[in-house]
């Protein structure tokens, strides 16, 4: 018998408790195709992992209380203010406790990239039809993703209780108010009363550091387990058919890359968070009803809500007492409309196409001109959105009126879409009409002889790709 | 002798220097100032730099300029020192310029034309007698509103702007909350103990560089995110590519047949 | 078996790796120097990021320097369910009705069960919050009560400034949010004659500084009197609406549909600014039946 090392042992002994079949045929040798674009959903996922780390570390010293206390810290402008718990948590954490301020931006910096890198994911998934049968459960699962981690942002980065978050936390409050019915009770169930209360940031506090997560974690499970199950989408070329999945295997290549990648993007977080400073919660001030600051924007990904509030015009239906108010139509219906469509694109796609059959090879979003031009024209009018959220930025640095920046973008929220789409269309006909071969690069093919040797041999435009052997 | 011969040349040199003014004014530079000594400085500045659009004795002309009845010294020294007048559109709001005169010629100014009106006298700013809490209190609860919490200034409604606050000196503060100037509000009810305490906040923004890059120019979460996109996710995003491959699909690669589950 | 051959790119990718996790052996040390020094924020940060970027980087060129360049396929599992399955589970299906579906006085009363015990703990929900019980019609403006400042000081009605935007509360109730009102002085010529029939006293006028947008504090007063522009505005700067408190504050820009409620003043025997009674509409943003 051959002596075992340690490593083996403890594998084997693990395998041979759970069973289900070989740990090195089922796990160390599955196949993961690699294109980069396919990375982007890690990146989301590792942007979470850094978040619970370092959010772990940010519970260890936040108090979730609005309880009044005077701010005795080192930060000297804020000497002797009455602020409350949370906000001075927040202030002692990122000036007297040493790496405190790091940490807290590193965490900042996760949150805004996590929801980037969801997004970037969610485009790819939908331009190369990945969504389609049989993977229509995950893209529900990942649309639910995105939701929760929009929530996780918006209740997080209220937390510090400062004065532009609780600015953002009002204008939910005037948004759920308006609504039919139930607006004003909701409030008083979400609020604890009337505005402001002394409720909100405690409850925010467990539904942000502990129910999010754990809806997160699970949701997640179930979105890897599903890819692992039905196995990757791949982009189609030679060999790959759609009974089979080409790349490489989990171990060694993929399971290093994928970790390199946790690191890289650890690092890159951490260096944004060591280099610049965001979220400045000490000059925004703690949250006082009556003050305002201009710049009064959400985080980024808040930002089409933001946009939608700013460029509707100023419209309520009124009848007799009753009102369908101004931000039931930009706070409600707008993003409502957004999220709805969202959801249900994989039906839309089904009903559009007539397609329903089965397809693990993707499109180059190219080759299906009708679904990327309706992608690309829904992403501009968000993008729309988002530039309006930001109206007052923009005007100010290019030194023109707010109203007519107002103005533009009102228009181009309705003509820029349908225009979008138009030039889409036309683009990606004009690029599946160019055949492939000449785009291919191949700058050479080096074979090997029956002898070992290696031969260079320059590509002929016209002849069949060799696949070059090893 | 010579005062005999200036009370003649007065009025003449007045006038023609009004026509002149009235003539130049918009095309960019004012007449070149003569030499005289003070007080008659600040008369011969005003004639030839001022009064094509404020007019004679600060009375204003239609369609150029305001009255300047009712500033006084502060809102003159202001004006002057931040370079916002002489200015060349009386359509355009006043910004910092560049300081056209030297201390003696901006002193000079300030007595005569600063006697035109009833307001604010220059105002004595100390920021080191300033309390930097009741200070910041005071700058939120009124300033931030216009000129951000940083300091970094913003577009106000419809086509005005509050300046960013990083270049102005306490008195300069001082001066503008006293007078108002073009749109912002006056706040002439302040203490002068109010004033040192905005003073010392609005040093101190200055001081910690509130508005540097490391903060992304003071203008919040939509210049944090927009750096997100371009320092962070456009960086991961060439990482991706360094380490997938570009061209997955195309590329002509040996299909090994492994028949694993 | 195969031997692969070093080639210039791979040896690139070799010496990366060796750099690469060098500097981040040298940037946890640097972090760890930085934490103990009080040196700079900066070391910590940068040190670390050093450190895992190094070890990402070292990962990633290590695993391309492998140069397995794996295009290695494997075949997908059968996902439909044949038409075996398919009778399998109809057949289950059909056995379960069958068990079960007689009984339905059984499955109605647990149906019934298990709503009524939904229902039962929907109660310790609504102690989330109070019932409205109208509190936002009313504010805590009285008639007689005097306008204060945050610091308590009141405004005397023979002050001067013109253009000056002041946020006060009634006296004793500084800091209620309903109750926030900004107050200034305009040359009563220049108000309308709707404004001057909601009480004004020598030119103050006062407004609920609450938004009636989305309820964010109307802070930003542009005022300029010198011609020939001149402007009196109230922006509010969450959304860009513009009011005009020289008529009724009623809304001239941005997406505000209604004007800001108007605060009656008058004064007192001491010459102080009082409120002549609480505003005639709810204040902020409205619920549906409010309007």
């Amino acid at each position: 018998m051959r002596r075992r090392g340690v490593v083996a042992r403890y594998v084997d002994s693990l395998q041979s408790r759970v069973g289900g079949g070989s740990f090195v045929g089922k796990v160390l040798h599955k196949v993961f195709p690699n294109h980069f674009s396919f990375l982007w959903g890690e990146v989301a996922l590792y942007s979470f992992v850094v978040l619970v780390l370092t959010g772990i570390y940010l519970t260890l010293f936040f108090e979730g209380s609005q309880q009044p206390v005077v701010y005795d810290g080192s930060h000297e402008p804020l000497q002797g203010v009455e602020v409350s718990s949370a906000y001075e948590s927040v202030l002692r954490l990122s000036f007297d406790v040493k790496g405190g301020l790091l940490i807290r931006q590193m965490h900042h910096w996760a949150a805004l990239i996590f929801v980037g890198a969801v997004a970037l994911h969610l485009a790819r998934v939908y331009f190369t039809g990945a969504f389609r049968r049989p993977r229509e459960l995950n893209w529900v699962i990942g649309y639910g993703l995105l939701l929760l981690a929009l929530a996780a942002g918006l209740t997080g980065y209220s937390l510090p209780d400062d004065l532009l978050s609780g600015t953002g936390l009002r204008i939910i409050h005037a948004v759920i108010l308006a609504i039919p019915f139930v607006g004003e009770r909701l409030t008083y169930l979400l609020f604890g009363g009337e505005w402001p209360g002394t409720d909100i940031i405690g409850r925010l506090y467990p539904i942000h550091i502990l129910v999010i997560p754990a809806l997160i974690a699970l949701l997640v499970g179930g979105h890897l387990a599903l890819v692992w199950r039905q196995k990757h989408t791949q982009f189609p070329g030679p060999g790959r058919t759609e009974d089979n999945v080409v790349g490489e295997r989990v171990w060694p290549s993929f399971a290093m890359k994928s970790i390199g990648l946790l690191f890289l993007v650890a690092g890159v977080v951490t260096a944004l968070g060591a280099l610049f400073h965001v979220n400045a919660v000490w000059l925004y001030g703690p949250y006082d009803t009556a003050a305002a600051t201009s710049f009064s924007q959400p985080d980024w990904y808040i930002g089409f809500l933001e946009g939608s509030l700013r460029l509707f015009p100023p419209w309520e239906l009124r009848v007799g007492r009753l009102m369908i108010n101004n931000v039931v139509f930009s706070g409600v219906l707008i993003p409502g409309l957004i999220f709805g469509a969202l959801a249900v694109v994989p039906w839309i796609e089904r009903r559009l196409t007539g397609d329903d059959a089965e397809h693990h090879l993707l499109d180059r979003p190219r080759d299906a001109p009708g679904r990327t031009a309706l992608g690309v024209a829904s992403i501009t009018f968000v993008a729309v959105l988002f530039l309006g959220g930001s109206q007052d930025v923009i005007a100010g640095t290019l030194n023109i009126s707010i109203g007519r920046i107002t103005a533009l973008l009102q228009i181009a929220a309705l003509v820029a879409p349908p225009v979008a789409y138009v030039v889409t269309r036309w683009a990606c006909r004009e690029l599946a009409g160019r055949a492939g071969p000449e785009r291919t690069e191949r700058a050479g093919v080096i074979t090997r002889d029956a002898g070992g040797g290696y031969q260079g041999a320059d590509a002929d435009d016209d002849a069949p790709v060799e696949a070059a052997q090893r | 002798m010579r005062w005999s011969a200036a009370v003649l040349a007065g009025p003449v040199l007045v006038a023609s220097a009004t026509t002149i003014g009235a003539l130049t004014v918009g095309a960019g530079a004012p007449a070149p100032v003569p030499k005289a000594a003070p007080p008659e400085l600040g008369r011969e500045l005003y004639a030839t730099q001022c009064a094509g659009c404020h007019g004679v004795d600060g009375t204003g002309v239609t369609d150029r300029g305001p009255a300047l009845t009712v500033e006084g010294p502060a809102a003159v020294d202001f004006a002057v020192r931040t370079g916002r007048m002489p200015l060349a559109d009386p359509d355009a709001q006043a910004r910092r310029s560049p300081v056209r005169y030297s201390e003696d010629e901006i002193d000079a100014l300030v007595a005569y034309a600063g006697a035109f009106g009833s307001g604010a006298d220059v105002p004595d700013v100390d920021p080191a007698a300033g309390d930097l809490a009741a200070g910041g209190q005071l700058y939120r609860l009124n300033c931030a509103a216009c000129h951000v919490a940083s300091g970094a200034g913003a577009a106000i409604g419809g086509s005005r702007e509050a300046p960013s606050l990083t270049d102005a000196t306490p008195t300069e503060i001082g001066e503008a909350i006293l007078i108002g100037p073009g749109a912002m509000p006056s706040f002439a009810s302040f203490s002068d103990q109010d004033i040192d305490d905005i003073a010392r906040y609005v040093q101190h923004l200055e001081l910690t560089d509130a508005t540097a890059v490391t903060e992304f120019g003071g203008a919040g979460p939509v210049a944090e995110g927009l750096a997100a996109w371009l320092l962070g996710l456009i960086p991961l995003i060439a990482l991706t590519r360094w380490i997938g491959t570009p061209h997955e699909g195309r590329d002509a690669g040996a299909v090994d047949p492994d028949v694993d589950r | 078996m195969n031997d692969a051959v070093v080639t210039s790119g791979r040896r690139r990718l070799y010496r990366t790796a060796v750099a690469a996790f060098a500097f981040a052996v040298a940037g946890g040390l640097a972090a760890a120097v930085g934490y103990a020094t009080e040196s700079t924020d900066e070391l910590l940060g940068l040190g670390l990021a050093v450190a895992l970027t190094g070890i990402g980087v070292g990962l990633v060129a290590w695993a391309k320097f492998l140069d397995l360049d794996e295009h290695v396929a494997q075949r997908r599992d059968r996902l439909a369910t044949t038409p075996v399955e398919q009778d399998e589970l109809d057949a289950e299906i059909d056995s379960t009705i069958e068990l079960f579906g007689r009984r339905r006085l059984l499955l109605g009363l647990s149906a019934a069960a298990i709503l009524s015990m939904v229902i039962g703990f929907v109660g310790p929900l609504g102690s989330l919050g109070p019932k409205p019980r109208g509190e936002r019609r009313r504010t805590s403006w009285r008639a007689g009560a005097r306008l204060v400042t945050a610091d308590g000081a009141p405004i005397e009605a023979s002050a001067q400034p013109f253009g000056e935007l002041v946020t006060v509360f009634p006296d004793g109730a500084v800091g209620l949010d309903d109750s926030q009102v900004i107050v200034m002085k305009v040359p009563p010529a220049q108000l309308t004659a709707r404004t001057a029939a909601g009480a004004t006293a020598d030119g103050w006028v006062a407004y609920s500084k609450i938004c009636t947008h989305a309820g964010c504090s109307v802070g930003l007063l542009g005022v300029d009197t010198r011609p020939p522009e001149t402007l009196t505005q109230l922006v509010c700067p969450c959304h860009q609406s513009v009011f005009d408190p020289l008529d009724g504050a009623r809304p001239v820009g941005g997406p505000a549909t209604r004007s800001l409620p108007q605060l009656g003043l008058d004064v007192d025997a001491a010459g102080f600014l009082i409120a002549t009674g609480d505003f005639d509409r709810p204040v902020g943003p409205l619920a549906w039946d409010e309007a």
